[in-house]
């Protein structure tokens, strides 16, 4: 009974990222039109007439593009996210079940790193080569912290499985007893789906960067993965730091989709609201200030751990 | 001004602002952004292609090749007053929307590649593409000249028999040269502009890269002997569209779209709403840690940086809501943009060219010799 | 096995062998680790069937991080090289092609002949800390401490291979600001 449901949730789960992504794509659209003055109706409405029109536009291709390492670039930054959202359990629900349900999210988020540098380098265009080595510049500062804070729930829960994960946070979320872990889980989401301040390798100043010679299908896959990877990692927080899917009244799933929608909200106010970061001023402030923090993040959790064991 | 457009259909625009008409152009995107219509910062992302002014014949030549590389659906128009941006964009929905039309021009176009032209008729980018048609798939299998040769530097390859081998799609493989860490990189010959997003009109900024630092500049105009006199703007609105310059390019956007609605307000004559918006926007600015955070080390001028060259330009924009005198920016001759952006990555030197307002004037006859060389080279 | 398991194994191998074959035909870099990254996530997917669920995860998530850093530096130091052109990736090809089929033919008579014991007694419910135990058994406390150590080393190593020091970044006293060609975002 559960394996049905989980079969299907598994092919429905697709779906309702999608729809996450585009609703915040919408709530994106509505404040900047806000900000602007524009109508904040039709800005709402965006994402939807982006989509037609871009399944209207002819697709370019760039001479001497790699375009079979191009395309993949491209397409899978959407399944990326897929990927990484099936692992977070729904109530009873949970399609990707595994022992290792961490273990997972960090091997996904990792391939983030091969994805966006084929679509930088896979075009053969300046633009979006600048474009995918500043992704990779940010993500040598982020993904070391990024893997620390993401083995600081397994420490509380002392398993790789997210269900554990989940019933480990009954008194209390890890979201309040581990901060640093989950404040840099954020700002590490933040920065692979390129957004808010980390939004530079598709920034203006290189004329949109890896988002440059992209038209048609290919690019809508590359702004839909976008959105997609913000959302799943927003959803893959909900299990790892917010409680999974406690809370009073409402059932699970439904305090799951609440607390995503939440965490998603706070990212895209808080993104919009600062300037972007350049790449390089990233790596210092990385490696200097914020992993030494996370490891003592690490340290103060295991020695919790230890002592409320025995 | 009266414009009325389908909402349900927002057109993306690339604005061309030929040099002298930067008010049309502020007034196009104050019309576009009250319409609900998009501006786009690529030709790849585009539907139109609206150049404000009259475009002299080097502008004209990098217009048509940013056309080639549009996608259908798609549609170009030119405007030179104001009055005319109505019917511009009620034309441009009309043709985006004749469906039958685009597919039959995107059909006649053959695979675009136009050979012997030389590479000052390039614009942002400088690949040739191939727009994929349903019917034919191996249109890649064409031969390309390769009269696109960029300069080498003065680099002797004859020598090398290796070197005749050509790289994937016909372009000969980059050179490589020491960069400022010791590292041997890809040199990459590069030209930015005229037409760039958030870019000084008419301004050419050819680029020696390694990875993303310029390691060498030059810098031009284009159309140089078609200039005349700077128009005469709405300080306030000018001031507010520089200063959204920066912001754009610094990657906040709020804080651009906020300076850019101030702008709107201030060139529709709304001028307390403007002021009131004004005020609280500079506030926000002037806090802001993060922006400074980020801006930090980019100078333009011996004691001033991109931050402070912004914060002037937003008091100058409330000085002239204000009725109050100001002074205008300090302008920064063609030859001067060289020496500034050399050793910077590309990021930071879009951000210290945007911080500069650049006279338009031709050379004057004391630049001799080298100036007339340099323009011939690029013009 | 289940008949599914089978499946994916068999699969997962053959993938694993023609991607593998793959890296030595294609023309570019970039194109030669991406197939050795799929050769390897194939392997992982092998390992992922054994029920070994950490084991295959983590080599899927290391061998994919590796492959995507090799393509970087790949493209890098070969790029006047023809890194995009066609070349050819073999060496000394009659002697690499005896060893290779020697050490296939010792492996796969290895395989198929020894007598493998049949299983005694039920498989441990966390298998991979059964296997963990029996490779490593009394060392495991040394194994754990290691690591961080290794971690430091590699820091340290790149801290001491960095041409400019201390002395070139701050001056001779240590008391000018720093002089970096690129600031970093903390300002030391």
């Amino acid at each position: 009974m559960v394996d049905v449901g989980n079969a299907v949730w598994a092919l429905i789960l697709p779906g309702v990222v999608l729809i996450l992504a585009v609703a915040t794509a919408s709530g994106n659209a509505a404040l900047g039109a806000r900000d602007r003055g524009t109508p904040v109706h039709a800005a709402a409405m965006s994402p939807f007439r982006e989509t037609g029109r871009l399944l209207r536009q002819q697709r370019r291709s760039v001479l001497g593009a790699d375009s079979l390492l191009w395309r993949i670039g491209g397409s899978g930054l959407i399944v990326a996210a897929f990927l990484a959202a099936l692992a977070v359990p729904i109530g009873a629900l949970a399609p990707l079940d595994i022992p290792v349900g961490v273990v997972w999210f960090n091997a996904v988020d990792v391939s983030l790193w091969a994805l966006w540098w084929l679509l930088g380098w896979g075009g053969n265009s300046v633009h979006p080569l600048i474009g995918g080595y500043r992704f990779l510049a940010q993500a040598l500062a982020y993904e070391i912290p990024l893997m620390f804070a993401l083995t600081a729930p397994a420490i509380g829960a002392q398993s790789l499985r997210l269900t554990d994960v989940v019933t480990a946070q009954q008194p209390v979320w890890f979201a309040l007893t581990m901060p640093v872990a989950f404040i840099v889980y954020c700002v590490s989401v933040t920065a692979f789906s390129a957004w808010g301040p980390f939004a530079l390798p598709a920034g203006t100043d290189i004329a949109g960067g890896v988002l440059g010679e992209l038209s048609g299908v290919d690019r809508l896959l590359v702004l839909a993965g976008r959105w997609c990877l913000l959302v799943a990692g927003a959803a893959f927080a909900v299990p790892m730091f917010l409680g999974g899917g406690a809370g009073p009244l409402l059932p699970p799933a439904l305090w799951v989709l609440v607390k995503t929608c939440a965490l998603l909200a706070v990212f895209l106010l808080l993104g919009r609201a600062m300037p972007a970061i350049r790449p390089q001023r990233l790596a210092e402030l990385g490696w200097v200030l914020v992993l030494p923090l996370v490891l003592l993040q690490l340290l103060i959790t295991s020695v919790l751990t230890v002592m409320g064991k025995g | 001004m009266g414009v009325t457009t389908d909402p349900r259909h927002p057109l993306h625009l690339l604005l061309v602002e030929v040099p002298g008409n930067g008010a049309v152009r502020i007034g196009v995107e104050a019309a576009a952004a009250a319409a609900g219509h998009v501006l786009g910062i690529h030709p790849a992302e585009s539907d139109v292609l609206l150049v404000c002014g009259t475009p002299g014949p080097e502008l004209h030549a990098v217009i048509d090749r940013i056309w080639d590389q549009m996608p259908y659906p798609k549609h170009r128009a030119m405007l030179t007053s104001l009055e005319e941006i109505g019917t511009v964009f009620t034309t441009s929905q009309e043709t985006l929307a004749d469906r039958r039309a685009q597919r039959s021009a995107a059909r006649k176009v053959a695979v675009s590649h136009p050979d012997g032209q030389d590479h000052e008729d390039r614009g942002p980018d400088d690949e040739h593409l191939n727009h994929e048609h349903p019917d034919d798939a191996d249109d890649t299998k064409h031969d390309h000249d390769h009269d696109h040769d960029m300069p080498m530097g003065g680099h002797d390859h004859m020598s090398m028999d290796h070197m005749s081998m050509s790289g994937p799609g016909g372009y000969p493989l980059a050179d490589g040269a020491d960069d400022r860490d010791g590292l041997e990189m890809d040199v990459l010959h590069r030209r930015l502009g005229p037409i760039l997003p958030v870019w000084p009109a008419g301004v050419v900024l050819d680029v020696t890269l390694a990875g993303d630092t310029i390691t060498d500049a030059s810098a031009s105009m284009v159309d140089v002997d078609d200039h005349g006199r700077a128009e005469s703007q709405n300080g306030a609105a000018s001031a507010l569209d520089q200063a959204a310059q920066v912001l754009t390019l610094a990657g906040w956007g709020t804080a651009a779209a906020r300076t850019l609605r101030a702008r709107d307000l201030a060139v529709t004559g709304r001028l307390e709403q403007a002021r009131e918006r004004l005020r609280p926007l500079i506030r926000r600015i002037e806090r802001s840690v993060m922006l400074r955070w980020s801006l930090r080390g980019l100078q333009v001028r011996p004691d001033v940086d991109v931050r402070t060259v912004l914060l002037a330009r937003l008091g100058r924009a409330d000085a002239a809501l204000n009725g109050r005198h100001f002074e205008p920016e300090p302008a920064t001759l063609i030859d001067e943009i060289p020496a500034l952006v050399e050793g910077r990555d590309i990021g930071s030197a879009r951000l210290v060219v945007a911080a500069l307002t650049v006279h338009p004037s031709r050379r004057t006859d004391t630049t001799d010799q080298a100036g007339r060389t340099k323009r011939h080279q690029h013009g | 096995m289940t008949m599914m398991a089978t499946i994916v194994f068999w699969v997962a191998a053959v993938v694993a062998v023609l991607a593998a074959a793959a890296v030595f035909r294609v023309d570019s870099m970039a194109r030669a680790t991406y197939a050795l990254a799929v050769s390897f996530v194939a392997g992982g997917v092998a390992v992922l069937v054994l029920h070994l669920d950490f084991i295959g995860v983590i080599t899927i998530l290391m061998m994919v991080m590796e492959m995507a850093v090799m393509a970087v530096f790949m493209v890098s130091y070969m790029g006047m090289n023809p890194a995009l052109m066609p070349m050819d990736m073999t060496h000394s090809k009659r002697p690499a092609a005896v060893i290779a089929a020697a050490v296939f033919v010792g492996l796969a008579a290895a395989a198929l002949l020894i007598p493998w014991p049949a299983r005694a007694g039920t498989a441990a419910a966390d298998t991979t800390r059964a296997l963990g135990e029996a490779i490593m058994s009394s060392k495991m406390l040394v194994m754990l401490t290691i690591s961080p150590i290794l971690f430091a080393t590699i820091i340290a190593a790149l801290v001491l291979a960095n041409p400019r020091g201390r002395y070139d970044r701050l001056g001779d006293d240590l008391q000018d600001a720093p002089a970096d060609p690129e600031p970093g975002g903390i300002g030391r």
